[in-house]
C-alpha cells in the first residue's frame, strides 16, 4: 500500500541575514493510511519548517535543495503554487493549529470563518458546508452546535476554539491531518479529551494524522508510529512501543530520561541544539552526547537498530 | 516543621467594577475559604486548571492582590489586612518568579542593569558591591557573569528562567512562589531548570510555592501537593499518597488525564466532566 | 541596535530623508557663512530689484533687490528654531501628560484625556490662528500657538503606550521587586514609550515648519524684514506671474524641508513598528 505521506531526505534552507540556514537537513518520514505518526524535538529542530513544507507554504527566501514529499502517489514538490492551493492545501491536507485564539480572527463569527475555506476547497452548497459544519461540530461535543456557527471566537473556552478547529480542518473531508502542538496551550483534563477525540476521529473519518509536539507523554498514549528529529535530521524513526521500550539513538534515550516519568533525577541535556546557521562538520549531535565514540566526527546516515527502529548513529551504520 | 506561612480561610474577589458610563460587574470569588501551611523548606505544589485561582492565591500572598477576607501569617506575624504598599514590605520575604520569564524583564535594560536595579531598590548602595553580588548571583543560577552585558533577547527560554530566579535570589527571599516555572519549555531544558530549583534550595534554604498544572512535575519535585478546583483546595496531602490513592474526585479525574510514557491509558472519556 | 540601524540603511526613502534632513540642519548652522550676501537678510538694493535668476542671483532677486538664494539660506535657521522649539515644547507638556494620564488612572486621568480630544477636534491651523491672533502677532505667539495646539498628539501616544506598558508583565514584576512608581515610570515606561513618540516628533517637525510657514503667509508669524520662507511667498502675490522666482524658491525649500522630515520619520516608524520588529 503507498503511504499517505512519505517525506525523503527533505533539504531546506532559509536565506537569512545572517547567511544560510540549513533548518532541515535529512528529514525522512513515512505515514501509513489510517495511523497517527508523531513528530518529536526540541524548538529549533525544524518541525514547523517541515509541517510547512509539506502545506508548501514555505516562508519566502526558504529553497527545497533536494528531496520529494509524497502525498498519496504524487510529489507535491512538481505542484504550481496554484495546483497546490486547488487540489492539496485545505481540501486534502487539513491543518490543526497550536494556538487556537490565534488562528481564528476574532472580528469575524465563527460560521463566516469556517465556511469562507469550505467555499473555495469542498464541492456542494453553501446549505451543503452549513450542514457538514453542524454535522463536525456535533461530533466534536461543542455544545449547542446549530447557533455555534453564529458566535464569535472569544464565546468559546480554549478547548471549544480547538474543537472548532478540528472541524474545521475536517470540513473539506481530507486525507491528512497535520497537527501542530494543538494540545500544549490547554489543560490537562481538556487536553486529555482532545486527544482521546483525534483518536477516534482517525478511524471514524479515514484519516492519517501527523501529529507534532515536544510531550512524549502525549506521543506515548495517542501516536502508532514515531519519528524523532535532531537539528533538521531524522535521528529516529519506529514503532512508538518499539522506541519507547528501547530507544536507541542517544538523542532519544537523553530526551527520554528528562522526561519526569522516567528522569532518575533531573540532569537533562547539556548544550544547545546547534544552530542552523553553523552545524558542525561531524555527527549533528555529537556535541552534546554521552556516548561519543571514534567516527562520530563523520555524518552518519540512518540505520538499523537491534530494536528495528531507524536511527541515524555511527553505532548501527 | 514549623510553618513559615500560614493561611486561614483567605478569600480574594477579583475584577468587579462600578462606574457611571461602564456596565456594572460583579466581582468574582477567585480564592475562596483557602487555607494551608507551608513548612520552612518543603516545596508544596498548588495544582489546578485555568481559572482555578491557583494563581490569584500566589499574587495574594505576594501583595499584588488584596486579599478580601481572611489572614496571612508569615513567621507568626500577621501580614494581612494591609494597605497595598505596606502588605508588600511586610513580605519581603516572599518573592515570586514570573511564568513568562523574559516578557517580566524590561526589554530596553540589560539583565546586568535589571538584576542591580532590585539591589539598589532594597538600599544595596555601594555599585561595586551590586556588580560583585550580581555577578556572583548569574553564577550561583549557571550564567556567565559577562552576560550581564546581554539584553533579554539574546536569551534562550530557559537562560531566561534562570536570569529570572537570580533576580529574585538577589533580594534573599525566605519564600518563592514559582509560576509555572517549567512551560514552555522543551522536556530537556525543563530538567535542567528542576534541578536549579532543587540546588538553589539547599544553598539558599528556600521555600516553594510550586504552581503548575504539570502533574507529572509535580509528583517529581514536591513534597505536599494542594490541589484546588474553582477557587477552593479540595485536596492537601503529602505527594506519594495523594498520588497513589487521590480521595477527591477531580483529583483523579486530573490524575487520569496525565499523559504517561507508560503507554495509552484506558479510560476513555472523564468521570469529571471540565466546565 | 545595531540591525535596526542597517535596516534603516536599506531604506532607500528613509535615507534620502535623513540626508535632507542633515542637509537642512547644516544649512541652519552655516546659514551666514555659506549664503552670498549674509547682508541680504536686512539690507536691500532696490536697483537690483526683481532680477530673474542667473548673473551671480542663483535664485533671482525679490521686490528689494535681496538675493533670494541667500534668504532662503538664511531662512533655514528660523524655519527649524520654530519647529524644534514648537515641537519641544509640545512633547515637555504632551509627554508628562501622558504619563500621568496613562499610570495614574481615575478621574485625574479622564479629565486629562477629555481635554486632550477636545483640543485634538479642533482643527490645528484654526485653533493656532485664533491663539496668534489673541496675542500680537510676532514669531513668539505663532510658536507658542502652535505648541498649544501640537501636545495632544504626544499626550495621546503616551497615553496608550503607558496604559500597554503599566499592565505589561515587567512592569508586573518591578512592582514585585519594590520599584515605587517613579522609578517604574520614567526608568522604564518612558523609554519604552519613546520610540513611537520620536517617529510623531519627527513628522511633528516637518509639519511644524508647515504650518509656521502658513502663519507668516498670513502675516501672524514671522515679520519684515526676517528671512522667513512662508513670508517670502506672502510678499512675492503682488508681483507673480512674472517675477515667478520669488515665490518659487522659498516654496521649493518648504517642500523639500517638510518632505524630508516626513520621509525620515516614516522610515523610522517603519523601525519601531512593533510587528515588524519582532520579526527580525
Amino acid at each position: 500500500m503507498i503511504p499517505v505521506l512519505d517525506v525523503r531526505g527533505l533539504k531546506v534552507t532559509i536565506r537569512t541575514d545572517e547567511g544560510r540556514a540549513e533548518v532541515l537537513d535529512d528529514v525522512g518520514l513515512k505515514l501509513e493510511r489510517g495511523r497517527i505518526l508523531g513528530v518529536v524535538g526540541e524548538s529549533g529542530c525544524g518541525k514547523s519548517t517541515l509541517i510547512r513544507a509539506v502545506m508548501g507554504i514555505l516562508p519566502k527566501g526558504a529553497t527545497v535543495e533536494a528531496g520529494e514529499i509524497w502525498f498519496e502517489g504524487e510529489n507535491l514538490l512538481v505542484f504550481s503554487e496554484r495546483e497546490l492551493n486547488r487540489q492539496v492545501r485545505s481540501s486534502r491536507i487539513g491543518f490543526i493549529p497550536q494556538d487556537p485564539l490565534l488562528a481564528l480572527n476574532p472580528v469575524f463569527k465563527v460560521g463566516t470563518q469556517l465556511l469562507e475555506v469550505m467555499r473555495w476547497h469542498a464541492p456542494g452548497t453553501r446549505r451543503d458546508h452549513i450542514a457538514r459544519l453542524v454535522m463536525l461540530l456535533r461530533r466534536m461535543q461543542v455544545p449547542d452546535p446549530e447557533n455555534a456557527l453564529e458566535r464569535y471566537p472569544h464565546q468559546f473556552s480554549g478547548g471549544q476554539r480547538q474543537r472548532l478547529l478540528i472541524a474545521a480542518a475536517l470540513s473539506c473531508a481530507p486525507r491528512l491531518v497535520i497537527a501542530d502542538e494543538p494540545t500544549t496551550a490547554l489543560d490537562v483534563t481538556t487536553q486529555h479529551q482532545i486527544l482521546l477525540l483525534l483518536r477516534e476521529l482517525v478511524s471514524e473519518f479515514d484519516l492519517s494524522l501527523l501529529f507534532v509536539t515536544h510531550d512524549f507523554g502525549v506521543v506515548a498514549e495517542l501516536c502508532d508510529d514515531l519519528c524523532v528529529i535532531y537539528a533538521g535530521q531524522t535521528v529516529e524513526a519506529g514503532p512508538v512501543q518499539t522506541i519507547l521500550r528501547a530507544p536507541s539513538h542517544p538523542y532519544t534515550r537523553a530526551l527520554l530520561a528528562c522526561h519526569p516519568d522516567r528522569a532518575t533525577s533531573f540532569v537533562g541535556i547539556p548544550g544547545l541544539v546547534p544552530s542552523p546557521l553553523a552545524r558542525p562538520a561531524g555527527c549533528l549531535f555529537a556535541p552534546r552526547c554521552a556516548d561519543v565514540r571514534a567516527g562520530c566526527d563523520v555524518r552518519p546516515g540512518l540505520g538499523r537498530a537491534p530494536s528495528g527502529a531507524q536511527v541515524r548513529c555511527v553505532q548501527f551504520t | 516543621m514549623k510553618p513559615i506561612v500560614e493561611v486561614h480561610d483567605l478569600t480574594v474577589m477579583v475584577g468587579g467594577r462600578r462606574g457611571l458610563l461602564v456596565r456594572n460587574v460583579p466581582p468574582v470569588r477567585a480564592v475562596d475559604g483557602v487555607g494551608f501551611e507551608l513548612g520552612q523548606g518543603e516545596i508544596l505544589a498548588l495544582v489546578g486548571e485555568s481559572g482555578s485561582g491557583k494563581t490569584t492565591l500566589g499574587r495574594t500572598l505576594l501583595g499584588l492582590q488584596r486579599e478580601t477576607s481572611g489572614e496571612i501569617r508569615l513567621d507568626g506575624t500577621t501580614v494581612s489586612g494591609l494597605a497595598p504598599e505596606a502588605a508588600r514590605r511586610a513580605r519581603r520575604d516572599i518573592q515570586y518568579v514570573h511564568q513568562d520569564a523574559g516578557a517580566a524583564l524590561d526589554p530596553w535594560w540589560s539583565i546586568g542593569r535589571t538584576l542591580a536595579e532590585g539591589l539598589l531598590i532594597h538600599g544595596v548602595r555601594s555599585a561595586a558591591e551590586r556588580v560583585d553580588r550580581v555577578a556572583e548571583m548569574l553564577a550561583a543560577v549557571g550564567l556567565d557573569p559577562a552576560w550581564g552585558r546581554r539584553y533579554p533577547h539574546e536569551f534562550s527560554g530557559g537562560q531566561l528562567r534562570r536570569v529570572a530566579l537570580a533576580r529574585i535570589l538577589l533580594l534573599r527571599p525566605r519564600v518563592l512562589i514559582l509560576d509555572e516555572p517549567t512551560s514552555g519549555l522543551d522536556m530537556s531544558v525543563q530538567a535542567t531548570v528542576l534541578n536549579l530549583l532543587l540546588e538553589l534550595r539547599e544553598r539558599f534554604s528556600l521555600t516553594y510555592l510550586f504552581i503548575s498544572h504539570d502533574l507529572s512535575v509535580v509528583e517529581r519535585l514536591s513534597d505536599r501537593v494542594a490541589i484546588m478546583h474553582l477557587g477552593r483546595i479540595v485536596e492537601i496531602g503529602a505527594t506519594k499518597p495523594l498520588f497513589a490513592k487521590p480521595s477527591h474526585a477531580y483529583t483523579r479525574a486530573l490524575l487520569d488525564a496525565v499523559p504517561r510514557l507508560e503507554g495509552r491509558s484506558t479510560s476513555i472519556g472523564m468521570p469529571v466532566a471540565a466546565k | 541596535m545595531k540591525p535596526i540601524l542597517r535596516k534603516l540603511a536599506r531604506d532607500v526613502p528613509a535615507m534620502l530623508g535623513l540626508a535632507i534632513v542633515l542637509l537642512v540642519i547644516l544649512v541652519a548652522v552655516l546659514g551666514p557663512l555659506i549664503a552670498p550676501y549674509p547682508g541680504d537678510a536686512s539690507a536691500s538694493h532696490l536697483l537690483q530689484r526683481l532680477k530673474p535668476p542667473g548673473n551671480g542671483h542663483p535664485f533671482g532677486t525679490d521686490n528689494l533687490g535681496r538675493d533670494i538664494y541667500s534668504r532662503v539660506i538664511l531662512g533655514a535657521r528660523g524655519a527649524l528654531a520654530i519647529a524644534l522649539t514648537v515641537v519641544g515644547v509640545a512633547m515637555l507638556i504632551g509627554v508628562p501628560l501622558g504619563l500621568l494620564a496613562g499610570y495614574r488612572g481615575g478621574w485625574l486621568s479622564e479629565t486629562i484625556m477629555r481635554i486632550t480630544d477636545i483640543v485634538l477636534a479642533i482643527p490645528q491651523l484654526v485653533l493656532a490662528l485664533a491663539l496668534a491672533q489673541l496675542m500680537s502677532p510676532s514669531l513668539e505667539s505663532a510658536m507658542l500657538a502652535l505648541s498649544l495646539t501640537y501636545w495632544p498628539f504626544f499626550t495621546r501616544i503616551v497615553y496608550g503606550e503607558t496604559r500597554r506598558l503599566s499592565s505589561s508583565l515587567f512592569v508586573d514584576a518591578l512592582r514585585g521587586v519594590g520599584a515605587g512608581t517613579g522609578r517604574i515610570v520614567f526608568l522604564h515606561i518612558l523609554p519604552n514609550a519613546i520610540s513611537p513618540v520620536i517617529v510623531r516628533a519627527t513628522i511633528g517637525l516637518g509639519f511644524t515648519i508647515l504650518v509656521a510657514a502658513v502663519l507668516g503667509f498670513l502675516g501672524m508669524g514671522a515679520t519684515p524684514p526676517a528671512p522667513d520662507w512662508g513670508l517670502a511667498i506672502a510678499e512675492s502675490r503682488l508681483y507673480l506671474p512674472r517675477a515667478w522666482w520669488y515665490a518659487t524658491f522659498p516654496g521649493l525649500a518648504i517642500l523639500i524641508t517638510v518632505m524630508g522630515f516626513n520621509l525620515l520619520g516614516d522610515g523610522l516608524r517603519d523601525l519601531v513598528d512593533p510587528r515588524i520588529r519582532r520579526s527580525r
